[in-house]
C-alpha cells in the first residue's frame, strides 16, 4: 500500500493531486453538509447514507487511501452534526458505534475500490499484450507470405527460364544433327568420316535427352506435364525399347533382351512416356552395367496390373543411396556417373499419373532391377488411382510420394 | 515425284531440309514464316508441308488455320509438324495433324514421317468446337 502514497502513481488514471484532491474536496463536502444543513430529524439517515456515496466515489476515483481520507473527513462530518450538533463530540453509545462502522464501511469500500482499480489495470495491461502479440503474428504471418510467394515465384521464374534456354538449345542441336548427316551422306563419305558423323550424333542425342529431362522436369514442377491416355501392347514397347538401345548395348558387349508371357493383358498408357521411362531405365542399366553383362526386360501381369521390370549386372546402388534414387537432382548418382539425376524422378512422376508406382531393388556389386507397374486397359480403379485423380491438382504432392 | 513445302525460319534448318530432301529425289521449295507460305501454296499444291511452330509474320498454326478456311484443296494438303518447343503434341493434336516431330531429330525419322505422311495423306483435321459440323474431308 506504500506505494500509492507517491504523488505521481502510474498505475492510476489521474494524477495525486487530483485523486488526493478530489477525496479532499468530497471529504470537504460531506462536512459542509455537517455545518450547514440545519437538523432534520428523521431526513438525518438519507443525508448520512449520501457520505458512503462521498466515500464510494473518492474511493473509485483516487484508490486506497484518498478513500480513507475522504472516509475521516466524512466521519468528522457526521460527529459534527449528530447530537449535540456543531460540536466535535459524541455522547451516545450507539452513534459512537454507528461513527466506528462508518469508518470500517469506508476503509472496506476503499480496499474493494483498489481492488477494482487493480483489476481494472491488469484487464489494460492484457488488452494492449493480447494487440501487441496479435499485430506480432500477423506481420509474422505476411512475412511467411511474402517469403513463400518469392520463393514459389523465384522457383517458377527458374523452370520458366529453364524451357526457353532448354528450347533454344534444341533449335541449334538440330542444325548439327542434320548437318552432319547431310555431311555424311552427300560428300560419299568414308569409313572414318562415318565414325566420326557417329559421334557427333551420339552427342546430339544425349544432349538432346539431358534438355528433354529439363524440359520435362520444369513441366513437372508446373504441373504442366501432360499424360495421354491409349490402350497399348507393353510388348511391343519392350521390342521397341529394346531395337533402340541394341545398338548401344551391342558396343559395350552387353545382352539386351526382353521377356514376356503371352497373353499379357494390354495396358492404359501415355506410349511417348513409357517409352521414355523404358528408355530412361535400359540407358542407366547400360551406363551402370559392365562389358559381358547383361540387361532383362520382363513383364508379367497381377491383379490389374502389368508389372515390367528392368534387371541388370552392373555394378548396382549402395543401400544409402538407395532411398534417394528417385529424388531430383540426386547428388550420389551425379557423383557416380547418373548425369542430372533428372530421368529417375520424372521416371516415378510418369509412372504415378498413370496409377502405377516404380521400386528398385539391389545390392551393391550384385546388379540392379527397376520395377513399375501400369494398370490393365479397362481393369476397374484401384483406391490409389482414384487418390491419383484427387492429387492432380497437385503434381508436386505427388511426384514426392514414394514409390 | 513427291513435291515438298518446307516452311521454317530458321534458315539453316530449312536449306538443309531441301539438301536432304532434294537428295531422296523429293522437288522442294523453301519458305521462310507463314504467310510466305501461303504465297507458296498459291503458286503450287505441295503433297506434303514440313512446318515449324514459331515463326515471325505468321506461325505454323496460324497458317494451318489459313490453309482450312477456303476449300480450294490447300485444307487437304497433310502437314508434318516440326519444332523444339515443348507441348508439340498438344499443337499438333490442336492443328488436328498426326504428323509431328520433335527438334533436334534424326534425319532418318523426318524422311520416314515425310514418306509416311505421303503415303497415308491424312489431312488436318483440327478438334471440333461445339455446334460445327465435323471436317468434309475426314
Amino acid at each position: 500500500m506504500q506505494a500509492q502514497l507517491s504523488p505521481n502513481d502510474p498505475r492510476y488514471p489521474y494524477g495525486a493531486a487530483v485523486r488526493y484532491g478530489g477525496a479532499a474536496a468530497l471529504g470537504a463536502l460531506g462536512l459542509v453538509f455537517a455545518a450547514v444543513l440545519p437538523i432534520l430529524g428523521s431526513a438525518k439517515v438519507p443525508f448520512i447514507a449520501c457520505y458512503t456515496v462521498l466515500i464510494l466515489v473518492s474511493a473509485a476515483l483516487g484508490g486506497f487511501w484518498p478513500g480513507v481520507l475522504c472516509t475521516l473527513l466524512c466521519t468528522a462530518g457526521v460527529v459534527y452534526w449528530l447530537e449535540p450538533h456543531g460540536k466535535f463530540d459524541i455522547h451516545d453509545p450507539s452513534e459512537t458505534l454507528g461513527a466506528a462502522v462508518l469508518v470500517l464501511n469506508g476503509v472496506i469500500v476503499s480496499a474493494i475500490s483498489e481492488r477494482m482499480h487493480r483489476a481494472m489495470r491488469f484487464e489494460r495491461k492484457a488488452r494492449v499484450l493480447a494487440e501487441q502479440t496479435s499485430r506480432a503474428e500477423q506481420a509474422a504471418r505476411e512475412a511467411t507470405q511474402q517469403a513463400l510467394e518469392i520463393g514459389v515465384s523465384a522457383q517458377k521464374a527458374r523452370d520458366e527460364m529453364l524451357g526457353l534456354v532448354a528450347h533454344d538449345l534444341r533449335d541449334p542441336l538440330g542444325v548439327i544433327d542434320m548437318n552432319v548427316g547431310l555431311i555424311e551422306k552427300l560428300a560419299g563419305a568414308s569409313e572414318q568420316v562415318r565414325q566420326r558423323a557417329a559421334v557427333v550424333h551420339r552427342t546430339v542425342r544425349r544432349m538432346s535427352r539431358l534438355i528433354g529431362a529439363l524440359l520435362d522436369s520444369s513441366q513437372v514442377i508446373a504441373g504442366e506435364l501432360s499424360i495421354d491416355l491409349d490402350v497399348h501392347s507393353m510388348e511391343e514397347l519392350l521390342v521397341e525399347t529394346v531395337e533402340e538401345h541394341q545398338l548401344e548395348a551391342k558396343m559395350k558387349a552387353i545382352q539386351l533382351d526382353h521377356d514376356s508371357p503371352r497373353g499379357l493383358p494390354m495396358v492404359l498408357c501415355d506410349r511417348d512416356r513409357v517409352l521414355q521411362v523404358l528408355s530412361n531405365l535400359v540407358t542407366n542399366a547400360v551406363r551402370f552395367t559392365p562389358s559381358g553383362g547383361r540387361i532383362q526386360l520382363r513383364a508379367s501381369s497381377f491383379d490389374g496390373f502389368v508389372r515390367v521390370s528392368v534387371s541388370d549386372t552392373g555394378a548396382g546402388i549402395s543401400a544409402a543411396m538407395l532411398p534417394h534414387v528417385f529424388e531430383r537432382y540426386s547428388r550420389d548418382r551425379r557423383e557416380k556417373g547418373g548425369r542430372t539425376g533428372l530421368g529417375l524422378s520424372i521416371a516415378k512422376f510418369v509412372v504415378e499419373r498413370h496409377g502405377g508406382t516404380i521400386q528398385v531393388a539391389s545390392k551393391e556389386g550384385a546388379g540392379s532391377t527397376f520395377s513399375f507397374t501400369l494398370p490393365v486397359a479397362g481393369a476397374p480403379p484401384s483406391e490409389d488411382r482414384l487418390q491419383l485423380v484427387a492429387d492432380e491438382a497437385n503434381p508436386l504432392r505427388s511426384s514426392t510420394r514414394s514409390g | 515425284m513427291i513435291d515438298v513445302l518446307v516452311v521454317d525460319d530458321n534458315r539453316d534448318i530449312a536449306e538443309c531440309l531441301e539438301l536432304l530432301l532434294t537428295s531422296e529425289g523429293y522437288r522442294v521449295r523453301v519458305a521462310f514464316d507463314g504467310q510466305a507460305g501461303l504465297w507458296a501454296l498459291d503458286e503450287r499444291l505441295p503433297d506434303v508441308l514440313i512446318l515449324d511452330v514459331e515463326m515471325p509474320v505468321l506461325d505454323g498454326p496460324g497458317m494451318a488455320v489459313q490453309m482450312l478456311l477456303e476449300d480450294c484443296g490447300r485444307e487437304a494438303i497433310p502437314i508434318v509438324l516440326t519444332s523444339a518447343v515443348v507441348q508439340l503434341r498438344e499443337i499438333a493434336a490442336g492443328v488436328g495433324t498426326p504428323y509431328y516431330l520433335s527438334k533436334p531429330y534424326q534425319p532418318s525419322a523426318l524422311l520416314a514421317l515425310v514418306a509416311r505422311s505421303a503415303q497415308e495423306r491424312i489431312a488436318p483435321c483440327p478438334p471440333i468446337p461445339a455446334g460445327r459440323s465435323p471436317c468434309k474431308h475426314s
